[in-house]
Formats: C-alpha cells, structure tokens, sequence
C-alpha cells in the first residue's frame, strides 16, 4: 500500500522534482512519497535543533508548506532539498521570536543580480548532487562541525565546548569543510 | 559594486537560520546591495539541503504522521496574516532595515557629539547586540578608538577609509577588538552606518574617550 511506502535510498533529485511537480498539480500520492522520502529527515533536523517535542508538529507543517508552496518552486535556484531546508530553517526561525527580516525583491534599493549564463541554471542542479557526494567525503570532524552549524546552529564555541575540542580547531575544521564543498559548488574557485 | 563583504561565518549562521534578529538585518542588509554575497548564501543554503538529505532519519510514527498530514491537506489552509512589506521610497535604506527603522528621510536622529549623529534600534532585540545607525558629517575624523569585541558595520551612505581600505555604500567593515581604528569620514554627502557592536568602545586618546558617547549616551 502506497501510504505504508518507505523509501531505503536516496532518491534523485530529479525524482523529488517530478514530485514536486506533481504536487503543484495537487497529486496526494506524490505527497505521501516525498513525505515518506523528507519527513524522516525533516523529523531528526527538528529534534537536532531543539525541538524534541514539537518535531513531528514542525514536520507536519513543513510538509504542508511543501504541499502549499510547491507551485512557486524553481529548480533553477535550488536542488529540493535546498528549498525543503529553507522552508524547515524559516519555520524553525519563526517558533522561536515574531519577527524574521529577509530580503524584499521589489526593494528600489536592491542591487539587481547580474545576468545569469542559459546554462548555469542546470549546472547549479548538478552541483547539488555533486555537493551531496563531497560531504559524504569529508573527514567524520569536518562533517561534525558542518552538522553543528546547520542542524544544531550552534556557534563554533558551542560545538567546542560540547565536543572538547578547541575554538579554533572547531573554526578551522569549518573554514576547511567549507572550502572543499566549495571545490565541488564552483569549480574554478571564483568566489 | 561591494568590495568588503560579510565575514563567512555571520554568513553561514544565517544561512543555517542561527543569526539573532539584530544580525539578520545587517546581513539582510548587506545581501539586498550583494549580488556576490546572495550568490553565496544560495551556496551555502545548498549545503544546507545536501545536509537535511543526510539527516538521521527517524522512521517509527510515520505512517500516522503521514496519515494526519494528508487529512490536513483537504482542509482550509489557515495562511498566517503576513505582516505588510515595509520598503524605503527612496531606496536609501534596504528593505530588512526599513522594516525596522521605517525610512531613511523619516528618521529622528540624536546629536551626540560634533559631526556624530545616532539612532538607537533597540525594539527587535534589546537582549542581543546592540544595533544602531549613525550618522557622520562628510570630512570628519573620528577619532582613535579600539574595540573591546565584534563590531560589523555596514555603509549606507557616503563612505570612509581606514588602514585597511576604502568602504562605499553596501560595504562591510568587520572589526575585532585587534589594534586602534581610526576613520576618516569621505566628503560630500553624510555617511550613514549601521554598527552591530558587542561591547563598547575603548578609546585612545581624551577626544576619543569623549567619543566614548557614541556608544554610552
């Protein structure tokens, strides 16, 4: 039975695209696979954030952001999961104060992004894999330290004290984690 | 154009969704005027993602969950009320600042010393960082002072130099509590800075400790 479906690997990006663009098209079995797929994932970055009780709450309502939201998705700026994140760290962000200020697109005072190249937009779905392989690749301390930051958001001296490793050996793990997944996000370095 | 940008690791916290609401509107800020830096926040919110995707998962419960979630799905959705956009006309002050400042022309500033104007922003976060604009007269010198912690200021009017470069409107000047910084204000129009300091400042000499005002009145 579809309802009872769990998925064991990854699945592609490509595939949480379809599904995503199923969903836009209000296709509820599309969203029970990418439930089954994301909301085991979603459920262990709550509970790592702090948020042991509300998990499954704040799951649920991710998915249903998901499910709400899945018509404005763009792959061209964002892997799904990038965009799943983003929805997870917002609503993270809005439980814990009133108010999150984020950039406007129709702000006069904004600076226009430059024009992107025709084929950057496939590049950068591309890259994403590529980035998921490179943090498998990291060293288990770097990878910690990345961990930390995202799902733990603690600072570099909040991971040093709870780990016991120094400050400094925490933030040089992270600049190191960073610029290795950078390798794999911009090839030539250029950032 | 931006030459100074944010330090990566104020950058990486908002990616990852750890800023307090101060640093939100100075990084907010900063990527309304940087191109460069949204492109890098994209970046590391891609990390982020490719983080999320090797999350432990937790399985046990989730065929109900999912059952709950799909119920939900036919009911009306309760869409909060959003807050109305706030944005500066003028397009002087980016739009997270403007949010919680109203507009730059709008502003009541307070004197605080010769050429030294100051607007406290204390209503979003009165337990984090301190977060205040100021406003500097065109030619001015302000005088030595060091840091005692992390003080971020971003330009968003006129500009200055100090021993490590020039900064323009969108710039970052990111400053530990190493060595003395002096400042020199450029001519023509009033440079307005929004400073994120967490402690106040140490001065050097009588006039600099008599700037200490800029952070104590």
């Amino acid at each position: 039975m579809w309802l009872r479906c769990v998925l064991v690997t990854t699945p592609s990006d490509d595939r949480r695209t379809e599904l995503l663009l199923a969903l836009a098209q209000g296709d509820k079995q599309a969203f029970a696979e990418l439930f089954s797929d994301m909301a085991p994932r979603l459920r262990g970055f709550f509970r790592s954030s702090g948020f042991q009780e509300e998990a499954d709450e704040l799951t649920q309502e991710t998915m249903l952001r998901v499910w709400r939201g899945a018509s404005s998705y763009d792959r061209g700026k964002g892997a799904p999961t990038t965009w799943i994140f983003t929805i997870a760290r917002n609503l993270r962000i809005d439980r814990r104060r009133k108010r999150r200020v984020a950039v406007v697109d129709d702000d006069p005072a904004k600076v226009a992004d430059p024009e992107e190249a025709p084929d950057a937009r496939v590049d950068r779905a591309r890259q994403a894999e590529d980035l998921r392989d490179a943090i498998r690749q990291l060293p288990d301390a770097q990878a910690d330290a990345v961990r930390a930051v995202y799902f733990e958001h603690q600072s570099a001296r909040a991971f040093a004290e709870s780990s016991g490793v120094a400050e400094g050996t925490v933030k040089s793990r992270l600049r190191l984690a960073l610029r290795a997944l950078r390798g794999h996000l911009d090839p030539e370095g250029a950032t | 154009m931006t030459t100074h940008h944010l330090p990566e690791p104020l950058l990486v916290a908002y990616a990852a969704g750890g800023t307090s609401e101060a640093e939100d509107v100075l990084v907010g800020s900063h990527l309304t005027l940087c191109p460069a830096c949204r492109a890098r926040l994209a970046e590391l919110e891609d990390v982020g993602g490719a983080v999320l995707d090797e999350a432990p998962a937790v399985h046990e419960g989730m065929d109900a969950l999912l059952a709950g979630a799909l119920a939900a799905l036919d009911a009306p959705a309760v869409e909060p009320v959003d807050e109305p956009v706030v944005v500066d006309p003028d397009g002087v002050f980016p739009a997270p600042l403007a949010a919680v400042v109203g507009p730059a022309s709008a502003l009541s500033w307070q004197w605080v010393f010769p050429g030294v104007e100051r607007v406290e922003i204390d209503a979003i976060d009165p337990h984090g960082m301190p977060l205040r604009l100021f406003r500097l007269k065109p030619g001015m010198r302000v005088p030595d002072h060091a840091h005692e912690g992390r003080e971020v200021s971003l330009v968003l009017t006129g500009g200055f130099t100090d021993d490590d470069g020039h900064y323009l409107r969108g710039d970052v000047c990111d400053r530990g509590s190493d060595g003395v910084h002096r400042q020199h204000i450029d001519e023509g129009e009033p440079c307005i800075v929004l400073v994120l300091a967490d402690n106040p400042l140490v001065a050097k000499t009588l006039r600099g400790r008599l700037s200490r005002l800029f952070h104590t009145l």
